[in-house]
């Protein structure tokens, strides 16, 4: 019973970083309709500056990680801006931006790794003793994990639903052409999408550099679990990439029952590999309406 | 010792012209958007390794076996894999080279884990012994221009011509009585096998292999050169191949630390992968690789 | 009896573009398949060619069913069609396009090793003869050029002499003349004749009703998914409802 409980709260705190790191990647395409890999050098990006601001140079958390955040953000921005949105007008933009956005996340992870060098970094937080919940010894700074992200969550879908900006954002990711011409400006939508998008990983950047170590390779198996929690859910639609988070993060701890621990990162590909195959629009995703030929 | 490292880039340079002309098959010209070609490549290079390690059995023997392994698993693959398109292709075909990594990693009672396998021999052909770094450099050669004119003459027959048309519409294709499936998975197949003889190659050129060779930073290695080269040309691959191989040598003698020197090496790669589908999508020889020309004028 | 289409029925998300669908194409006639835009006659054309699964019905040509069949297989029985928006192969030549149609053997990949000799009496064949029809079409001097780089009439018309490469029996034109000028609309129209007169039994749809009445034997008319009329164009003129059909019911 306490290895149950134990797997969950490690599946809980898994999933609360895939989701935000999902959540992030569904908001930017469902504007941009790409699969933006390099979602995952910002949030390699927000793990460093925090770690610059915060142990190097030494201001406090209160300072430090939301300039770090600030700093993922704009990153997130400058790229779509510089790189990405003028590959948007190839043809075979697909293809062209899945490219790219891989060359810019291996850029800004080489970036990394040539000022912070490739030594496991630690913020070295004075380690407390695991509270017992349920049979699961779950430390402060996982509590802080598994806590902050459904804030965090609630806020945006707040945002979405209640505001006028998340209006507009969610009609211009059902039909870009129809909310282009209700007068919603696109290019704006797309900068605010970036934007919150690239926060939400620069967060799930700083919260995994706390609770566990930094290395500048961290960034490549947080994307790919965010893409694969983003598509299990239902690719574009943020609450379904949420939740496809929770479901990556528990399937893959509660998959090590069985097989040797080793085997965690192949589990979620396994699932995506399936998801692709037999429900392509993912868990709570609506099929694509079939187009009328005529 | 000049002549020696000469020789070894050229060695290493021959192993890329073998990954990239045969990815670009797949990518070029048959439109498949394969980022698992790395794990056709590991398959190669572990099976020959072990079979040379456990029983002995000559390079030769051990090479088309991974070869043949390869290319069975490519056309199994492509079961599943080929009905998704595009970028969701990509996915799948990363998802399963992901999953390669993760079995060579920890099916330790065979692959021996993260330890790797240290000691595999260098090759014997026939009782022609491929000792010393010349010889292997113009063993290199040999299979090197062996692997591009068999792919030159497949891309220029008629199979060739299907798989070009698949590639720009496979709708069209089928309509015109080409069992497309057939074709792809037969692509696949065949560009998986060429890719394994390039992991044979390598493994008993280094005599050592493990997991790490074989992760997703090699893969984007070889697309970047297959890029920079220029798709649906097996000339410009060859180009992009030599040149990436070359490019961050250079580095090497500059007097950083050993990490440095990676990470300027892997920037430089992915500044030229950014740089060439920004500005000079057709690569230095080939295709535009992202621009789908016009079909008609919509209406 | 050529084609036999029998209660075909297809319908997407709740809106049913085909619905009972029934008619017969003569073999060596030319027949037009006509009607107003969304009767569902690309949807027939892409049911025929096993593009799209009817969700009932029936299709027959010369006695073989065809829903059963992959998109290959219903094309290896001689049956070939253009797009509506043209699919060819941007980025071949036109004389690519064209040799890719032949139907000669089925290209395998080992073949250029295994029997080279035959493989090249074979491609001199198809290049031969995909020659011939860009001179019908009077492409020829395009023949290296790629097919994405030509005018939207010649790629029409390079369509058109795409599916004849195919030495198919049956032929299915999706609007071969529409978006096209008079020149090359009128050399479309004697091609078509030319073929009719070499026993090729060919469909199309098309909305030019001009060159409808002109040029075909035989008009289905097709409105909402259903057979509303057949007939020669003579008596399709004066049919009230099609002119119902096509103008409201209150006209």
């Amino acid at each position: 019973m306490a290895v149950l409980s134990q797997l969950i709260a490690n599946g809980l705190i898994a999933g609360s970083i895939y989701a935000l790191m999902a959540a992030g990647f569904s908001m930017m395409f469902s504007i941009q309709r790409f699969m933006n890999i390099a979602h995952g050098a910002t949030y390699v990006v927000g793990a460093f500056s925090a770690y610059l601001f915060a142990k190097i140079i030494g201001w406090p958390f209160w300072i430090a990680f939301p300039i770090a955040i600030a700093v993922a953000t704009l990153l997130g921005i400058l790229i779509n801006h510089i790189v990405f949105e003028p590959l948007q007008k190839e043809k075979d933009k697909n293809l062209a931006l899945l490219l790219a956005s891989f060359g810019m996340f291996l850029l800004i992870e080489s970036i990394i790794l040539m000022i912070f060098g490739a030594d496991v970094k630690s913020f070295g937080l004075p380690v407390e003793r695991g509270m017992d919940i349920l049979g699961a010894i779950i430390t402060p700074l996982q509590l802080i994990i598994i806590i902050t992200a459904p804030v965090v969550f609630i806020g945006i879908w707040l945002f979405l639903k209640k505001t006028l900006v998340g209006k507009a954002l969610r009609a211009t990711s059902d039909n870009t052409v129809i909310a282009a011409t209700m007068g919603i400006n696109i290019r704006a939508m797309t900068f605010i999408s970036t934007g919150l998008g690239s926060a939400l990983a620069g967060l799930a950047g700083i919260l995994v550099a706390l609770e566990q170590n930094l290395e500048h390779s961290m960034g490549m198996s947080a994307i790919l679990k965010g893409l694969t929690a983003a598509i299990v859910g239902g690719i574009g639609n943020v609450p379904a990439a949420i939740l496809g988070g929770y479901l990556i993060g528990l399937a893959e701890n509660l998959g090590i029952w069985y097989l040797p621990s080793g085997y965690k990162d192949a589990i979620s590909f396994v699932i995506l590999i399936i998801f692709l195959l037999f429900r392509p629009q993912g868990f709570f995703g609506m099929k694509k309406r079939e187009e009328v030929a005529e | 010792m000049i002549e020696t490292y000469l020789l070894h880039l050229f060695i290493i340079a021959c192993l890329y012209v073998i990954l990239t002309t045969s990815l670009n098959l797949a990518i070029g010209y048959t439109g498949l958007l394969n980022l698992g070609h790395i794990a056709f490549y590991a398959i190669g290079a572990y099976t020959s390794s072990l079979l040379a390690l456990n029983f002995g059995v000559p390079f030769w023997i051990g090479a088309l076996a991974g070869a043949t392994l390869a290319a069975i698993v490519g056309y199994l693959l492509s079961y599943p894999t080929i009905k998704l398109k595009g970028d969701y292709l990509a996915l799948g075909t990363l998802g399963f080279s992901i999953i390669v990594e993760s079995v060579l990693k920890n099916w330790v009672s065979l692959t021996r884990g993260p330890l790797g396998l240290p000691g595999i021999p260098k090759p014997s052909i026939f009782g022609f012994a491929i000792d010393t770094i010349p010889k292997y450099a113009l063993f290199g050669l040999i299979l090197a221009v062996l692997v591009y004119i068999v792919l030159e003459i497949v891309v220029r027959s008629p199979f060739g011509r299907v798989l070009q048309a698949i590639r720009d519409d496979e709708m069209a294709a089928k309509t015109l009585g080409k069992d497309t499936f057939n074709a792809k998975a037969k692509a696949l197949a065949l560009s998986a096998f060429i890719a394994a003889i390039g992991g044979s190659y390598y493994a008993h050129y280094v005599t050592f292999i493990d997991p790490t060779f074989f992760s997703i930073l090699e893969t984007i290695l070889i697309f970047s050169m297959v890029i920079v080269g220029g798709t649906a040309s097996m000339l410009g691959s060859v180009a992009g191949a030599v040149l990436l191989t070359l490019l961050p040598e250079p580095l090497r003698f500059l007097p950083f630390p050993s990490s440095i020197i990676g990470g300027m090496r892997q920037a430089l790669y992915a500044l030229l992968l950014v740089l060439v589908i920004r500005w000079r999508p057709q690569g230095l020889i080939g295709e535009n690789t992202f621009k789908k020309f016009k079909n008609g004028v919509k209406r | 009896m050529s084609l036999t289409v029998k209660n075909l029925k297809r319908s997407f998300g709740g809106v049913e573009a085909v619905k009972n669908c029934s008619f017969k194409v003569k073999q060596g006639k030319i027949t037009a398949l006509i009607g107003p835009n969304g009767a569902g006659k690309t949807t027939v054309f892409n049911i025929i060619t096993g593009i799209i699964r009817p969700d009932a019905g029936n299709i027959t040509f010369k006695g073989e069913p065809l829903i059963v069949l992959q998109t290959h297989e219903i094309a290896r029985l001689s049956i070939a069609r253009t797009f509506q928006l043209l699919k060819l192969f941007p980025k071949l030549t036109c004389l690519e396009n064209l040799m890719i149609a032949h139907p000669g053997k089925d290209e395998k990949m080992f073949d250029c090793f295994l029997k080279p000799k035959k493989i090249r009496a074979e491609d001199e064949a198809k290049r031969a003869r995909a020659l011939e029809l860009l001179k019908v079409v009077d492409l020829e001097r395009y023949k290296d050029e790629k097919a994405g780089n030509l005018s939207y009439g010649q790629q029409k018309l390079l369509d058109i002499a795409r599916c004849l490469a195919t030495e198919a029996n049956l032929l299915l034109f999706d609007e071969p003349v529409a978006g096209v000028n008079p020149i090359v609309r009128e050399r479309i129209k004697k091609l078509l004749k030319e073929l009719k007169q070499q026993g090729k039994t060919i469909l199309i749809i098309e909305h030019d009703m001009r060159f409808v009445m002109d040029l075909c034997d035989e008009i289905i008319v097709l409105d909402h998914g259903v057979e509303i009329a057949t007939g020669t164009p003579a008596k399709i003129k004066k049919n009230k409802k099609v002119i119902e059909a096509y103008l409201g019911v209150d006209a």
